[in-house]
């Protein structure tokens, strides 16, 4: 046992705890807060694996992801707690929902099992990919996912416009 | 040593700036005095009051931590340590001189932009568990900042980045034989009202914005917890401030004092701009706010790294095409905006 496997399995049971209660708490802002609290304990993972770009870009991303969160979880779901009451979180279709679930999660756990991981010593002991790396390879190699990329977030903003501009 | 010298460092830097904090409290309400024709505080200490934040401190200290019945009171308690400790995180990272440093980050500069938006996060924990409305119209305030805010910063950090071609900003300044300042003005005045934006310092602490809110985000708190967020801020103005004297005016550089010097006679040339700045311009609104960050910030942002990206490919030697370009722009702007204003 060194460091980094105590510190990886203190932070993925933190994580797991916190991604139960996202989706158990009946209560939509805690959820959302403790969404937050997950990503941070990701970003932690990654700088135990001495991604640190990755992990500054989560907390980055997310912290703004979550924020959006927050305004619409509000505004679409309401306060639970308030008098007024809110939309019900709960689900009526079970059976759908959990076989959808289900089959998702195990094609996600099938297709994580199948990968030849390193182990998390192994990874830590690697140095660290410089920043300047990072950049030329998703510049030359990655190119095409990159753009590929950009160019489906610039359809999504765009249908966004086009879909609230509609009510004016 | 070598292991021991960063937390000896850590613990001087965090002692520097607690001792800071309290003589900047002291230095700003004798600032916000004066420039409304007042003493500020007289009394306490005997010489112009500069006890008066010791006072105040202790008087935190002593008081209740009163947590209202109706309140979230998990996030309610945390919310305070989720603004605190990730400011006091980026202390750490900031390069004082060029070996009083606790740790040069790779990422430096993302690592600090990253934590600066937890601030935002705990202004909505805290206003939305207040369960108070002055404290929810605080906390949605700060949403809609932390939304329209994050861009402008991150991309004017960019352009600064795309001229040292490092994150790390041991590596940024070292690169500054010219300031960055004088290269990329836009950048610089885009950081400087996006920096103001994110320390909620009036004329943008609408998230605050004590005449309307009363206390925003922070009605309902009292005693220590309300002390942390305040401590907090001025944690925030001090890794902010440094920041910006790393990124656009050159760090340590300066000629003939020593580097620590130099260091922090920018770092208080940037805070007394800061407490002047604070008193002398009015609070916008909400809604120009808003404007002012989606149609102003973000596309000058977009500009200078478009400038900067285009000059560094096209010209051999960029940086005086760059800074005469910019400051072009800069003063056609002015010229329109006064115009506008006539």
């Amino acid at each position: 046992m060194t460091g980094q496997t105590i510190a990886f399995y203190l932070i993925a049971a933190i994580l797991v705890f916190g991604a139960l209660y996202i989706v158990t708490s009946k209560n939509i802002m805690r959820a959302v807060f403790m969404h937050l609290f997950a990503m941070v304990m990701i970003a932690g993972i990654y700088v135990l694996l001495s991604a640190e770009f990755l992990a500054a870009m989560q907390i980055l991303v997310y912290a703004g992801a979550v924020t959006t969160m927050i305004v619409f979880s509000l505004m679409l779901a309401g306060n639970q707690d308030s008098p007024t009451g809110g939309v019900s979180l709960d689900n009526k279709k079970k059976l759908p929902a959990l076989l959808v679930s289900g089959g998702l999660f195990l094609t996600v756990v099938f297709m994580i099992a199948g990968q030849k991981w390193p182990s998390v010593e192994k990874a830590a002991g690697l140095a660290a990919p410089s920043v300047a790396a990072i950049g030329r390879i998703i510049f030359s190699r990655y190119v095409l996912p990159f753009e590929v990329i950009g160019f489906l977030l610039l359809a999504a903003l765009i249908g966004v416009i086009v879909v609230a501009g509609r009510e004016e | 040593m070598a292991l021991v010298w960063p937390f000896i460092i850590a613990l001087g830097v965090i002692i520097a700036i607690l001792t800071n904090i309290v003589f900047f409290m002291w230095a700003e309400f004798k600032i916000a005095g004066r420039v409304v024709d007042r003493y500020g505080p007289m009394e306490t200490g005997r010489f112009h009051g500069w006890l008066q934040s010791v006072a105040d401190v202790i008087k935190f200290l002593g008081k209740e931590d009163i947590i209202p019945a109706n309140v979230d009171r998990l996030i309610f308690k945390i919310a305070p340590f989720v603004g605190f400790v990730p400011v006091v995180m980026i202390t750490m990272a900031i390069p004082y001189t060029a070996k009083l440093i606790v740790r040069d980050l790779d990422i430096g500069v993302f690592y600090i932009v990253a934590l600066s938006s937890f601030t935002f996060i705990s202004m909505i924990m805290g206003g939305w568990a207040s369960g108070n409305r002055f404290g929810f119209l605080g906390a949605f305030r700060a949403a809609g900042q932390l939304l329209a805010y994050e861009l402008p910063l991150g991309l004017s950090i960019a352009g600064v980045v795309m001229l040292s071609s490092t994150l790390r900003l041991m590596g940024i300044v070292e690169d500054q034989t010219v300031w960055n300042f004088a290269i990329q003005p836009i950048g610089f005045l885009v950081f400087l009202v996006a920096m103001q934006v994110e320390l909620q310092r009036s004329p943008f602490d609408l998230a605050v914005a004590e005449s309307e809110l009363v206390a925003g985000y922070a009605v309902e708190y009292s005693g220590m917890r309300f002390a942390l967020f305040q401590v907090g801020e001025f944690f925030g103005l001090w890794g902010l401030s440094s920041l910006f004297v790393i990124l656009f005016l050159g760090g340590w550089h300066g000629p003939f004092l020593p580097d620590i010097v130099w260091f922090f006679i920018k770092f208080y040339a940037v805070f007394l701009f800061l407490a002047f700045s604070r008193v002398s311009v009015p609070r916008v609104r909400p809604d120009q706010l808003m404007a002012l960050g989606w149609k102003v910030m973000l596309p000058a942002a977009l500009l200078n790294i478009l400038i900067t990206a285009a000059m560094i490919i096209l010209v051999p030697h960029y940086k005086i095409p760059l800074a005469l370009t910019e400051f072009a722009i800069v003063i056609a702007a002015l010229f329109l905006m006064r115009r506008a204003v006539k």
